[in-house]
């Protein structure tokens, strides 16, 4: 009951959030979110480099013949690091439920500090599908990031352990009532993304 | 728990910006029950210490009851710095206008249901993110995918585990062609195993389950090894004299096997009902294994004229 208590007014506040919808494709990127032509586009295994800001590149590295509601994870990634680097709010219309708020304290706790580097993403699948709802799976790769103080210019002494090596994340995704997919939760594991 | 503990430290400590979002998990779920923003409430000896035959649900998601009107109008007035972070260009009308679904309800009859799903199952999370993130529901009636007293005794089934059979034999280390292999079970335990699942104040279901019966699989094809099937529910322990009625003649060595052994199945078969008949729905028995190398050798023998 505390955590539904806890939970409940984020997913309420969130599914306005949601509401707003403003459309984003990444530079370079195979078409919009679960549109037929997106299958279409990439057909065998490629890799797709977006960049983020000036110093900040994601790669993503497609499956053959990929599902268009993968689109959904590497968005919402993407868009998240823009949050970070350049104080673009975009993300939260990506976002639901209790993963806005998750979302929201993640891109809040780079306060004063941004990155720099190539992250990449591999393995992406779709794990599941059961009626409006998914759970997408994909390997992230951010030991090419550096986390830099705002202040300085300079990396930090410390860096995170995220740094140190891949990890696997989950996203709960869910088809809205204007046919969008959006991340409703997450999920992460330290094993099964070694290569 | 740890959720907030992770939000604390990535929102307010401010230590290790970045990196995997959400609780950790691991891969592998199949079975059994593990709840996940439920108030299903799962009791009974059966809910522990045992092994689960696998059972999934048939909708391992489900909506059920969750605050009252007048609760949940307050846990949503008490995020109103939340929501105009998370709406930078939101205005105190949009917010009434947010709140305004919430306040609409208070005074009626009903309550709000929620999302719950089961986090063993791998659909389960899938299944629970196709769920609107709330429901009113008015008094005696159900939301479609909202839980039903079936589904609950389907959870319970779900979480029911039986204890693993050990296997006893006679003789123990080898056996002989021709030779009575007497089958039982070591520490057979309890007989019944019951689940209760239940909702606090609103319904709950049992499941019991009753060891009647083991069945033999010698590891051969019958013109090797003859079985005698009258075991009762934990199989016939040895006892010199007695009638063999339970386990396994070999008929011929199994030096020609692989590791030149017969491996031999004993399966307990644990037939489930739903207690009080609150359902009419039969379920399969829970049926768990245990396998046993059986070398059988030929005895030898010298005739002398």
């Amino acid at each position: 009951m505390r955590r539904a208590l806890v939970l409940l007014p984020v997913v309420l506040v969130t599914a306005c959030a949601a509401g707003t919808n403003r459309a984003y494709t990444p530079r370079d990127a195979p078409p919009a979110t679960g549109s037929a032509s997106a299958a279409a586009a990439v057909k065998a295994p490629e890799t797709e480099t977006i960049e983020v800001g000036s110093k900040l590149t994601v790669r993503v590295e497609w499956p053959a013949a990929p599902d268009p509601m993968l689109r959904t994870f590497t968005d919402y990634y993407v868009r998240s690091w823009k949050a970070v680097v350049a104080a673009d709010d975009a993300y939260l219309e990506t976002v639901e439920g209790p993963a806005a708020r998750e979302a929201y304290a993640w891109v809040r706790g780079f306060r004063g500090r941004t990155v720099t580097g190539v992250a990449t993403i591999y393995a992406l699948n779709v794990s599941a599908v059961m009626g409006e709802g998914a759970q997408l799976n994909a390997c992230v790769d951010e030991t090419g990031l550096r986390l830099i103080s705002r202040r300085t210019g300079e990396p930090e002494a410390r860096q995170p352990t995220w740094t140190r090596a891949a990890y696997l994340q989950a996203v709960v995704t869910h088809r809205g009532d204007d046919g969008l997919w959006r991340v409703k939760d997450f999920r992460h594991s330290d094993e099964g993304c070694d290569r | 728990m740890n959720r907030l503990i992770s939000v604390l430290a990535a929102g307010l400590l401010l230590l290790d910006p970045g990196g995997p979002r959400g609780d950790g998990f691991q891969d592998g779920r199949t079975a059994g029950v593990r709840l996940e923003n439920s108030k299903i409430v799962i009791t009974g000896n059966g809910a522990r210490g045992g092994s689960s035959d696998g059972y999934q649900l048939k909708r391992p998601c489900w909506f059920e009851p969750g605050p009252e009107a007048g609760d949940m109008l307050k846990s949503q007035e008490d995020v109103r710095a939340y929501w105009f972070r998370m709406h930078p260009d939101g205005t105190e009308a949009e917010f009434q206008k947010f709140l305004a679904q919430f306040k609409d309800k208070i005074g009626k009859p009903g309550r709000w249901w929620v999302p719950a799903y089961n986090e063993a199952d791998p659909k389960g999370r899938a299944c629970w993110g196709g769920l609107d993130e709330f429901v009113w529901v008015p008094p005696g009636t159900t939301p479609p995918a909202g839980i039903t007293l079936a589904e609950l005794a389907e959870i319970a089934r779900a979480a029911l585990t039986v204890p693993e059979p050990r296997i006893k034999l006679n003789p123990d280390v080898k056996s002989y062609v021709n030779l009575p292999t007497w089958v039982w079970l070591a520490d057979p335990g309890q007989t019944r195993r019951s689940v209760t699942a239940s909702i606090p104040g609103v319904m709950s279901a049992t499941v019991t389950a009753t060891r009647e019966d083991i069945k033999i699989d010698p590891g051969t094809t019958a013109d090797r090894a003859e079985v005698r099937s009258d075991c009762g529910a934990g199989g016939r322990a040895y006892a010199k004299g007695a009638e063999f009625t339970c386990g396994v003649r070999y008929l011929r060595a199994s030096v020609d096997q692989p590791r030149k052994v017969y491996v031999l199945t004993v399966t307990t078969v644990w037939p489930v009902e739903v207690e009080d008949d609150v359902v009419p729905f039969q379920y399969a028995p829970v049926q768990v294994e245990a396998r046993r190398d059986v070398p059988v050798g030929e005895v030898q023998s010298t005739v002398r004229p």
